[in-house]
């Protein structure tokens, strides 16, 4: 549609907008602009149909007569002319252009009896009169459709700063207002560094900048002060605040237990982004398809934590199949609503009521991001995979370090060789009989030579026979032995088993157990099952477990060598299995272990059979548990030398393996070296510990990663998992511009089709989003939904030039805020005309600035800030402030545990957030909840908030802390330490009035506490951190309730 | 312009700017918490209700965990008869069953150990572990055809509480809240309680809401100092010394409301005088020491313990007396896998008095009849038995093809029974209620037309009942 070009009823002005700019403006709207002007502009001459037509059909008529053909009631269909305009199934015409008499519709419409009225009157939709006198002229006028104005291509040329205030402008008169005055300076300073950092100025840069607006001017001053802010990486922290709240990012999978998850590395990665400015396509690129560009860095595969962060069930009942959907699903809405305001998740049972998306369309969305590596059942504590170690470089280097130190010690072992040869050479000759060798970590040991205590036979045909190293377990018949209760069997921590096995059975039987009696059978079973081993790790059967299998089988009577080790990590890609040595090739059977974190009770070990499988015959010798350690290959390898060391020891060097003539050096070290010789070793082995100990505690971030087969997709009939429908292969919608030809149509494709320039929506909708976040709503304000159901933008044109300035710049986000905040609509001021509140209470028309209440987060990290409390660590593991306590307790079977110190003041996005009992006072204060995306920050106002900004610990302690600095730091007398208080929170002095009042409080509040010296004592308690010294407790209590006072006046709650 | 013109100008008409959570609600619900004497208070969406309202509050006793059918209101004794037997084929009918006994490789059917008797003059069954249930149950109206899509805990109590499996949308509560609005001024509309220890945890979505204006959310009430979150002064902070902050915290605001000219500051102001009142509205609802010892006889000596089932259900009854429209207790602790006799008798011991009580009192003030009494958890149980069948225990998986809940007042049928499940407990074969059912039922006992209570978002109307539910006429009296 064309923009009429504005008349500007003469004499009126613009305020403080230039006159001068008024042609240009006219120059910029009179071009095509990205759809309805706006309903301001809407007159009595013409008509448009995005702006008027489609949200009265969209609303009242598609739901039964639009694009989902499923629904489609008596073949009519309103979205489309074609449609509308073909006789429907009745015979009747719904629309004929220019003839409303002879339109169905209109008929329809204007009915009165029941049968015929459309909407039908249990429908709960009524058209007004109003809508349909314009539903007549549009028929009468010809009918004519457009296509939403969000799927249009971005026709507008880029808009600048003085751009945005004359597109602004130009609504002003016809909304019958006036742009404001200029803000104030300090206001100004303190509104964009509020909206920019997320902490006000302190008095010292409020000083500086008045000063600079003094010699400088204001308008230098102001840009000068923007590009500190810029600077400032704090900047990083407040911009990413949103970002969480639309990447549902938390510190637990968000479901029944709700465990804890590990994603910080992600909220770091967000953080230090924004800082550095990376572009918002590499943003986008990084985040949803890091892991498919070539050769990814670190960064870039830490970034696709964005589509992790969804909501993990490990609920032992769940089906899997369910939850691979739910993930994929979570995915898929997420991504459409935070880059394109679609609201997809609308066609998963069914084709999309109101927008061109098929129900097949949205699954060929999901198959994008269908193929991930996950088991589709969470670990119950920790990441679930795919996840991959993220050290910091901090921690990168402490590691190696570490590393250095492990090389540094075989090399001095090494070094020992000479000497080492030697005294080996004369130990051996003397050697009586050695013990077992390998001996770290082996806590228990079964040779089966002699009789042992921690070794039962049960039931006849349990004995012992020669075996590989003197004699051996062997089982017959239905027999078993049962050994004394072994610890750490399982798969939360590092654990190693190792023996020689000479089946007699092959085709199924338990060779090894350590299960709970119960049926959840916790522990480790290690079986045969059709020739091969099979080694399950169980935290309850079935649910809970991992199986991995050998691809080789084995063979009766054969004596082979078996050990097994697992890494702690709960995947069965931890667990190893060795063979005569080498490590053998398995198949995962299941992968869907998940403890609980601490370590069950151990259970009795037995051979050969498990309480719930049955029996097995064969024989095993030499079984070693190392309950703390993962072998490695190398291990393995002499743990499978068959020959006894006094055997190979009876034997000349030359007529050695290389593994005979390690296991000799290493059994040499352990039990016969002389004591310097034998610290070389154990300085090895305390080295690996200690880099072991560190790399096992190492940060681990969960990515994407996608199965190298891929994960076939299906539509759903309904949405239902189990109800699978035609398959489908990824694609895009095909309302939307097609897919970059020549490129692999895999989800990277999909992520750089997101960031072309010939996108109609991921440039809108971020640019939306930010001028959200600057004034409180968006050009749409249906921030999560740009369809025919959302909001129209209020500013077409404007939403358009950003959005295109926003492309043409790169993507550069800091360019584009800070063409926002450096004009004039931005800075203008916020107060309130009788005009303002009865013609645009809602701020629609932007003819002042908005007041909006602070966010939650920023309200506490202003208050720390202003107290002088805030920590300003950048990054790092969530952290514990206070929260009253039980609030878990009683709800759950988790545990809060209150941070100390330093952690109690960090900035509000590091808080722990655990998704199912979210930080109470955030979310008292319209947090976004973190269980799905969230895009549009509610803003209320309760009486839970009041108290919670008159009571809760941080903003009592932080009051009192800001009561010390105004003692302290405030000048002597009382006004003057009012003054003080006052500017650091408000960023202004108090005026005569409000100075009055706040002295006549003070002395209110002096007599209460002098009256009360318990109360007094009792006020300075709140919060951890200590009075200051020397000064008088009465007054800090006083000062204290007056900063109360401070901190909840409405102004310092309030960005102005 | 001259200031106070404009002052005098909004003041006229600042019924309109009465926040910004009611202005995107089109004006028509208000907010339970926004200052009542403003708004009179809280009339809830004006096109509400739709028909006439047979019930004014509702208190739900939520009994989280799946509590087992066969085992307390729905008596089959055809499993005298095969119990330990292979339950039949035929019974499970190709349904899923839960990934935790999808493995077992039997599935024995277990007969109850509880005794049932016949109670009443409907002669309803009850078992032998809620003796004072059974002294009520004339006044309970019986659905033994509930039925719920999910399978596991955390998909099915979302369902239940919001009519959706997965996270995201508002909890019953808020709808009531959003759309009927609040009776008292210096309490919220919906109220939640917390008792009992189990495996399965609670979640705030469950009284949260959702894509509503956060006002409408759950108010959680707790035991100890504290019964709503930060309601108390900090140590040191006299309450004498409180009011004379909020003075002057009012009057510094105001006179930023003559600069500013914004009406939210007016909205705050109530905010923080309501927050006031209810620094003693509710100490007064939890002080439970002027209670008669008839109370305790009635609930239970637990009654005088916060942070029990019993105490919450005495405060529920404080809550409905000061008009609170809906009022949640979560008992935990109904997940009864294995060792279910122990597990059901502890949990009968600790909820039946107080149960049974509750319904006493309601009625003795004359409150039931326009008080609902909801009882009932997410999910059924399975007929057959879980792990380990012996003479003494056994235990039961999580089944959604049918479980048992009831009703008491606010115009529902008293001493009457719906619905029937076939020999084994498994299925229903007569009169399926669904969760949207039960939804759409209780909203129109409130004479709310289920199909009306929509909030748009996304796009969409959403509603409760998602795009399902039907009124259950039957129940209704």
């Amino acid at each position: 549609m064309f923009c009429r070009p504005l008349k500007i009823p003469r004499g009126k002005t613009f305020g403080w907008i230039p006159r001068g700019g008024l042609t240009v403006l006219m120059v910029i709207i009179a071009g095509r602009c990205g759809g309805g002007c706006g309903a301001v502009l809407a007159a009595a001459e013409s008509l448009s149909y995005n702006r008027d037509i489609r949200p009265i059909l969209s609303e009242n008529c598609w739901g039964c007569h639009g694009p989902d053909q499923a629904k489609r009631k008596g073949g009519w269909r309103l979205d489309e002319r074609d449609g509308a305009t073909r006789p429907a199934k009745s015979g009747n015409v719904p629309i004929v252009p220019g003839n409303a008499a002879a339109s169905e519709l209109m008929l329809r419409v204007l009915a009165t009896a029941e049968d015929e009225q459309m909407p039908p009157p249990d429908s709960g939709h009524r058209l007004t009169a109003a809508q349909k006198a314009v539903l007549r002229r549009w028929i009468e006028a010809g009918a004519t459709y457009e296509r939403h104005w969000a799927l249009e291509p971005i026709r507008q040329a880029p808009v600048d700063t003085a751009g945005i205030d004359l597109m602004v402008g130009q609504y002003l008169p016809r909304a019958g207002l006036l742009a404001a005055r200029p803000a104030a300076p300090e206001m100004q300073l303190r509104r964009v560094s509020l909206d920019l950092t997320g902490v006000p100025p302190t008095p010292a840069e409020v000083h500086d900048f008045i000063k600079e607006v003094t010699t400088r001017g204001l308008a230098a001053a102001y840009e000068t002060a923007v590009d500190r802010l810029f600077r400032s990486s704090r900047y990083g922290e407040r911009m990413a605040w949103p970002w969480l709240e639309a990447a549902r990012y938390a510190d637990t999978d968000g479901y029944q237990n709700d465990g804890p998850r590990e994603m910080w590395r992600w909220r770091d990665w967000v953080i230090s982004a924004f800082n550095t400015n990376m572009p918002f396509d590499q943003f986008t690129i990084e985040q949803l398809a890091g892991d498919l560009l070539p050769q990814p860095t670190h960064e870039q595969l830490i970034a696709t934590g964005f589509n992790r962060n969804n909501r993990y069930n490990s609920e032992e009942g769940i089906p899997i199949d369910e939850f691979l959907l739910e993930n994929a699903v979570d995915r898929v809405d997420t991504t459409a609503t935070v880059w394109m305001g679609l609201t997809a998740g609308c066609a998963r049972c069914h084709d999309h009521k109101y927008d061109p998306l098929t129900q097949k369309e949205y699954y060929q969305l999901v198959d994008y991001f269908n193929d991930v590596a996950e088991s589709g059942r969470a670990k119950r504590e920790g990441n679930s995979e795919p996840w991959i170690k993220t050290p910091t470089i901090k921690q990168r280097a402490q590691a190696e370090q570490l590393a250095e130190k492990v090389a540094q010690a075989r090399a001095a072992l090494a070094s020992g060789e000479p000497a080492i040869r030697a005294a080996q050479v004369a130990w051996e000759a003397g050697l009586v009989e050695p013990g077992p060798a390998l001996k770290d970590g082996l806590d228990f040991y079964f040779s089966f030579d002699r009789p042992d205590p921690q070794l039962t036979a049960k039931a006849a045909g349990a004995e012992l026979h020669p075996g590989v190293q003197g004699m051996a377990a062997t089982l017959a018949d239905k027999s078993y032995f049962e050994l004394i209760k072994i610890p750490g069997l399982i798969g939360n921590g590092r654990f190693s088993v190792a023996f020689w096995m000479k089946p007699a059975q092959v085709d199924q039987g338990p060779v090894l157990s350590s299960e709970d009696a119960g049926t959840g059978r916790g522990g480790i079973l290690v079986e045969m099952m059709q020739g091969r081993l099979r080694w399950n790790i169980n935290t309850r059967w079935i649910s809970g477990v991992s199986t991995v299998e050998t691809q080789r089988r084995f063979n009766l009577g054969e004596w082979v060598h078996i050990t097994l080790t697992n890494d702690g990590t709960q995947r069965a890609a931890g667990m190893k299995m060795y063979v005569n040595g080498a490590e053998v090739a398995v198949d995962i059977i299941r992968n869907t272990n998940s403890n609980a974190a601490p370590r069950p009770a151990a259970t009795p070990v037995r051979i050969g059979y498990s309480k719930h499988v049955g029996y097995w015959q064969g024989q095993i010798d030499e079984l070693r548990f190392y309950p703390t350690r993962t072998l490695a290959l190398e291990e393995a390898g002499l743990l499978a030398v068959r020959a006894t060391v006094a055997m190979i020891v009876a034997r000349s060097e030359a007529e050695r393996t290389p593994a005979e003539q390690r296991l000799i050096r290493l059994t040499f070290l352990e039990q016969g070296a002389a004591p310097e010789q034998a610290a070389l070793l154990k300085a090895v082995q305390q080295a690996e510990k200690a880099w072991l100990v560190y790399d096992d505690r190492l940060p681990t971030t969960m990515i994407m990663r996608d199965l190298p087969e891929g994960r076939p997709s299906f539509v759903r009939v309904r949405g239902v998992y189990d109800a699978l429908g035609e398959r489908v292969v990824a694609g895009v919608p095909a309302a939307f511009p097609p897919l970059a030809s020549g490129e692999k149509n895999d989800r990277l494709a999909f992520a750089r089709w997101l960031v072309s320039p010939a996108h109609p929506l991921t440039a809108r909708v971020t640019v939306n989003r930010y001028w959200q976040l600057l004034f409180g709503r968006g050009f749409v304000g249906t921030t999560e939904d740009f369809g025919s159901q959302g909001e129209m933008p209020s500013h077409p044109e404007l939403l358009d030039g950003l959005a295109a300035g926003f492309v043409a710049s790169g993507w550069d986000t800091k360019a584009l805020l800070r063409r926002i905040v450096l004009s004039a609509t931005y800075r203008q001021s916020s107060v309130l005309t009788a005009d303002h509140r009865h013609r645009d209470p809602d701020n629609r028309w932007l003819a002042r600035a908005p007041r909006l209440r602070l966010s939650g987060n920023a309200l506490r990290d202003q208050a720390l800030f202003v107290a002088g409390l805030l920590n300003e660590t950048l990054g790092g593991p969530s952290v514990f402030p206070y929260q009253p306590a039980g609030l878990w307790e009683e709800a759950s079977n988790a545990k809060y545990t209150l941070g100390q110190g330093a952690d109690l003041y960090r900035r509000s996005l590091y808080t722990y957030w655990k998704r199912t009992l979210a930080p109470p006072s955030m979310a008292l204060l319209d947090a976004g909840d973190r269980e799905y995306c969230s895009v549009k920050p509610k803003h209320t106002n309760t009486p839970l908030q009041a108290l919670t900004l008159l009571n809760e610990t941080t903003f009592v302690e932080a009051a009192r802390k800001l009561a010390e600095r105004m003692l302290s730091e405030g000048g002597t007398s009382d006004e003057a330490r009012i003054a003080f208080g006052f500017e650091i929170v408000a960023t202004r002095r108090p005026t005569a009035a409000e100075s009055r009042l706040l002295l006549g409080a003070l002395g209110d509040y002096r007599r209460e506490f002098q009256a009360d010296p318990v109360a007094v004592a009792a006020s300075l308690k709140v919060g951890s951190s200590p009075v200051k010294k020397n000064l008088p407790p009465l007054e800090v209590a006083a000062m204290a309730a007056l900063a109360n006072v401070l901190l909840n006046l409405d102004e310092v709650t309030t960005r102005e | 312009m001259n200031a106070d013109l404009y002052h005098a100008a909004f003041r006229s008409t600042r019924r309109q700017f009465l926040g910004r959570a009611t202005a995107s609600l089109g004006g028509f619900a208000l907010a339970s918490l926004l200052d009542p004497s403003a708004t009179r208070a809280a009339a809830g969406l004006s096109n509400l209700p739709a028909v006439k309202a047979k019930a004014k509050r509702l208190i739900y006793l939520f009994q989280s965990g799946g509590p087992p059918q066969h085992d307390t209101f729905d008596y089959k004794p055809h499993l005298d008869k095969v119990h330990g037997k292979e339950t039949p084929a035929s019974v499970f009918n190709g349904q899923r069953l839960t990934g935790m006994t999808a493995g077992q490789s039997s599935f024995p059917v277990a007969r109850s150990t509880f005794n049932f008797q016949q109670h009443g003059k409907s002669r309803a069954w009850v078992c032998d572990a809620m003796p004072h249930l059974a002294g009520v149950v004339d006044e309970l109206c019986f659905i033994r055809s509930m039925h719920t899509e999910a399978i596991n805990h955390d998909p099915a109590i979302t369902f239940l509480q919001t009519g959706f499996q997965i996270a995201g949308r508002p909890s019953i509560g808020a709808w009531m809240s959003y759309g009927l609005g609040s009776e008292n001024e210096n309490l919220p509309a919906f109220v939640a309680m917390l008792s009992g220890k189990g495996d399965q945890p609670l979640y705030d979505r469950l009284w949260g809401a959702g894509f509503l204006p956060s006002v409408h959310q759950g108010v959680r009430f707790r035991s100890g100092k504290d019964p709503v979150l930060y309601l108390n002064n900090p140590d040191g902070f006299s309450a004498g010394l409180r009011r004379k902050t909020l003075d002057h915290l009012g009057d510094l605001n105001r006179l930023r409301l003559d600069v500013t000219g914004d009406p939210e500051i007016e909205t705050r102001i109530a905010q923080y005088e309501m927050a006031y009142r209810m620094q003693t509205s509710v100490p007064e609802l939890t002080d439970i020491s002027k209670e008669p010892a008839s109370t305790f006889e009635l609930y239970g000596e637990d009654a005088r313990q916060p942070g029990t089932y019993a105490y919450n259900a005495l405060i529920a009854r404080r809550l409905s007396e000061r008009g609170v429209r809906f009022v949640q207790l979560f008992h935990r602790g109904w997940d009864t896998h294995g060792s279910l006799p122990t597990q059901l008798r502890t949990r009968c011991k600790e909820t039946d008095q107080a149960t049974a009580g509750l319904i006493k009192d309601l009625k003795q003030r004359g409150l039931l009849e326009d008080t609902i009494v909801v009882w009932g958890g997410e999910f059924g149980r399975t007929v057959y038995c879980q792990g380990d069948l012996t003479a003494k225990s056994y235990g039961r998986d999580h089944h959604p093809r049918c479980f048992t809940m009831w009703v008491a007042g606010g115009a529902f049928k008293a001493g009457f029974t719906f619905g029937a499940t076939d020999d084994y407990g498994y299925s229903i074969v007569e009169n399926p209620v669904s969760v949207h059912d039960l939804h759409a039922t209780l909203l129109h006992q409130f004479g709310v037309n289920h199909e009306r209570l929509t909030f748009k978002f996304q796009g969409r109307h959403f509603r409760l009942t998602d795009v399902q539910g039907r009124v259950v006429a039957p129940l209704l009296a």
